[in-house]
């Protein structure tokens, strides 16, 4: 028997009556017509994902066999420049679309075949469930592509896609599936931290009807049929914990069988951030009550509402932040005072090993950054009277520096896209051209726009950038302190413009690009 | 009926062979290196072009391309010279070579946008309709 309501807490109360959490109420982008109809298609994914197969299937023929010319392969191109521009444009104006259409997550066939041959499926460590592991190989992944010049390699950038294939068939195979997703995958955990600043979520439309669902199926899934099973009915390891849901409850019926729910144990009405969501859109399928909406939120709506608290904490809060260094480091590594640095520091250390001193410089932004970062949101918490601890600032904080590094990653890859997405064209043509079809590749193609519009467009992407920021900073001022958060905000008001100023600077430099940190050796 | 322990040998074994054949097909590796260098050929019909650039600085840039059929030197071709950045999307440098002495070609201010690694392709196509290609790796500064 349930308690009285006038017995409970407010929160409590609120959880009972009302919304499960504070989500946005705007428009759902899944009225739109047609849209909301093809998402609860059971094949919708794989339709998004066969497109993206299709590319990585040019990428890993060009990579392996074309010419390795970085500018003329589709594999280089396709990756460096087309996927990651894309990618922040998708996020800045929808949401995490690339995880959505991940070709990675084909792989669930193979591994269920593989799963077979195992006795059982492990669970991921206890200890490793937050973003250490995945920070760490994000780590190694930003310096093999600095000091292998993935970039410029064909042959090894279709390794790397070799390779995620791989993780994503091994580690799925061997934990349960979504492990990849959420603890290894350093593309899929990039998207998800600076999906924060998407302008979408996925909530529930009626919390209500959430409260009085039994089987929860956008999380576990559900099994629907038009009658109860007889007996045991075979349904996937992902789906042990699926409800029964006949087919006559369902609304707006989407098929029979098995409908997975969310790999990332993410349930809807308790969704308070893009953080871990990958845009599968399973709950939409799952939810027999057609319960499920992609809302327009104001961009960046859950940095100032500390969404991380509840996934993960310090170590999401790590990575969301030293993302923005990396994106420092990232964009530094293209201009003329990096290399003379990287000089200086090879005569300063004696060695002109380049993954060393890429290692020295990555290690020295890195920690500056982070200390920058703790230094600011220490002063603001003194200032707000308040101290709970260094970590307590960096975890109230940091949502301001994640923000700054949507703005500076967007800006950078930005630049690349505008500079040669027309490239693809010429270089699908010579794909063909290679291979001995009557094709004239039109190399003359390649930018969107005059180079003299460059800057000024980054300008504005970290302007844009800037703004969420001080907004972040603000809200989480007056939210934390009260009247104090005037005081407390300031710190981080610094911070923010000294990090945009670097920014800019940065981006207005002349850029390079070398295969090596060093010039040659007189 | 196959038994478990051979479907799990024979996964590896096709997992392995699959990784092995991957790692045999690494092609040439032009355009993916570090060092300066420079490669002609290939050749057609005996016709050979060798490529060479000088004043690879940004803005600047001059390109030579000798094309020989045998020991004899090659008059009145069509040369184009592709100048590609090594990292994708980079806008190329397109420029004709003139002919300036017998068999020898030169594009004037070739123009290089960018500090960084550049690919210099350099094509040659023969009156008689025969072609040749040279490849040039160069680093240019600021």
């Amino acid at each position: 028997m349930s308690a009285p309501a006038t017995g409970l807490g407010a929160a409590e109360r609120q959880r009972r009556q009302g919304a499960f959490v504070d989500q946005p109420r705007g428009f759902d982008l899944l009225s739109l017509p047609g849209l909301r109809r093809f998402v609860r298609w059971r094949h919708s994914r794989l339709v998004m994902q066969l497109l993206l197969l299709a590319v990585a299937a040019f990428v890993l023929v060009d990579g392996f066999t074309g010419r390795q010319v970085a500018p003329r392969n589709v594999a280089t191109t396709s990756v460096w420049l087309h996927y990651r521009g894309l990618l922040v444009f998708a996020l800045a104006v929808v949401g995490n679309l690339f995880c959505a259409a991940c070709p990675l997550m084909l792989t669930r066939g193979p591994s269920r075949l593989l799963e077979r041959l195992l006795p059982r499926k492990l669970a991921w460590p206890r200890a490793l469930r937050g973003k250490w592991v995945v920070l760490g190989i994000t780590v190694v992944y930003f310096m093999v592509y600095e000091v292998f010049d993935l970039w410029a390699s064909p042959w090894l950038t279709a390794w790397v896609v070799v390779g995620y294939f791989a993780a994503a068939l091994l580690v799925d195979t061997v934990f349960p599936a979504g492990t990849f997703c959420r603890y290894v995958c350093p593309l899929g955990n990039f998207n998800f931290a600076l999906a924060s600043a998407s302008p979408t979520q996925v909530t529930a439309v009626d919390p209500d009807v959430c409260r009085r669902c039994e089987h929860k199926p956008c999380l576990h899934g559900r099994y629907t049929a038009p009658e109860p099973p007889q007996g045991a009915v075979a349904l996937p390891l992902a789906g042990a914990h699926a409800g029964f849901v006949p087919l006559a409850e369902v609304v707006r019926p989407n098929g029979t069988g098995f409908f997975p729910g969310c790999e990332t144990d993410l349930f809807v009405p308790t969704i308070t951030s893009n953080m871990d969501c990958t845009l599968c859109m399973n709950c939409v399928r799952a939810c027999p009550y057609d319960n499920v909406a992609l809302t327009v939120r104001a961009p960046g709506r859950e940095l100032h509402k500390a969404p991380w608290a509840r996934r993960g904490r310090l170590s999401v809060m790590a990575f969301g932040v030293l993302l923005a260094f990396f994106g420092v480091m990232n964009a530094l590594a293209m201009v003329p005072p990096f290399y003379d640095a990287a000089e200086a520091l090879s005569g300063w250390l004696g060695t002109r090993n380049e993954a060393v001193l890429l290692g020295v410089m990555y290690a020295g932004v890195t920690l500056a950054g982070l200390a920058l970062t703790l230094g600011a949101a220490a002063a603001a918490d003194a200032l707000g009277g308040r101290w709970e601890g260094l970590r307590a600032a960096f975890e109230r904080w940091g949502y301001v520096v994640v923000a700054l590094g949507f703005g500076f990653w967007a800006a950078h890859y930005t630049f690349h896209f505008l500079t040669g997405a027309l490239s693809i064209v010429p270089v699908f043509q010579h794909f063909f051209e290679y291979r001995g079809f009557a094709v004239d590749p039109n190399w003359r193609l390649a930018q969107v726009v005059p180079s003299r519009y460059l800057f000024g467009i980054q300008a504005v992407i970290t302007a844009a950038a800037s703004v969420l920021a001080l907004y972040t900073s603000a809200r989480i001022g007056l939210r934390e302190f009260g009247r104090r958060g005037v005081l407390a905000m300031w710190p981080m008001f610094l911070f923010v413009l000294v990090f945009t100023a670097v920014q800019l600077v940065i981006l207005a430099q002349p850029m390079e690009m070398r295969g090596t940190i060093l010039g040659p050796m007189d | 009926m196959t038994s478990p322990s051979f479907e799990r040998t024979a996964t590896i074994v096709l997992v392995a062979a699959a990784l092995a054949l991957l790692a045999a097909c690494k092609p040439g590796d032009q355009g993916s290196g570090n060092a300066a260098r420079q490669a002609g050929g290939p050749t057609a019909g005996g016709l050979t072009a060798a490529v060479s650039v000088s004043d690879t600085v940004v803005g600047g840039g001059v390109v030579e391309v000798t094309l020989k059929d045998g020991d004899a030197l090659v008059e009145g071709a069509a040369v184009e010279v592709h100048g590609d950045m090594t990292h994708a999307g980079m806008a190329p440098v397109i420029a004709a070579a003139l002919e300036v002495e017998p068999g020898l070609y030169r594009t004037e201010v070739f123009g290089f946008t960018m500090a960084g690694d550049w690919i210099i392709t350099a094509q040659a196509k023969a009156q008689d309709g025969r072609t040749a290609k040279a490849e040039a790796f160069v680093t240019v500064s600021r």
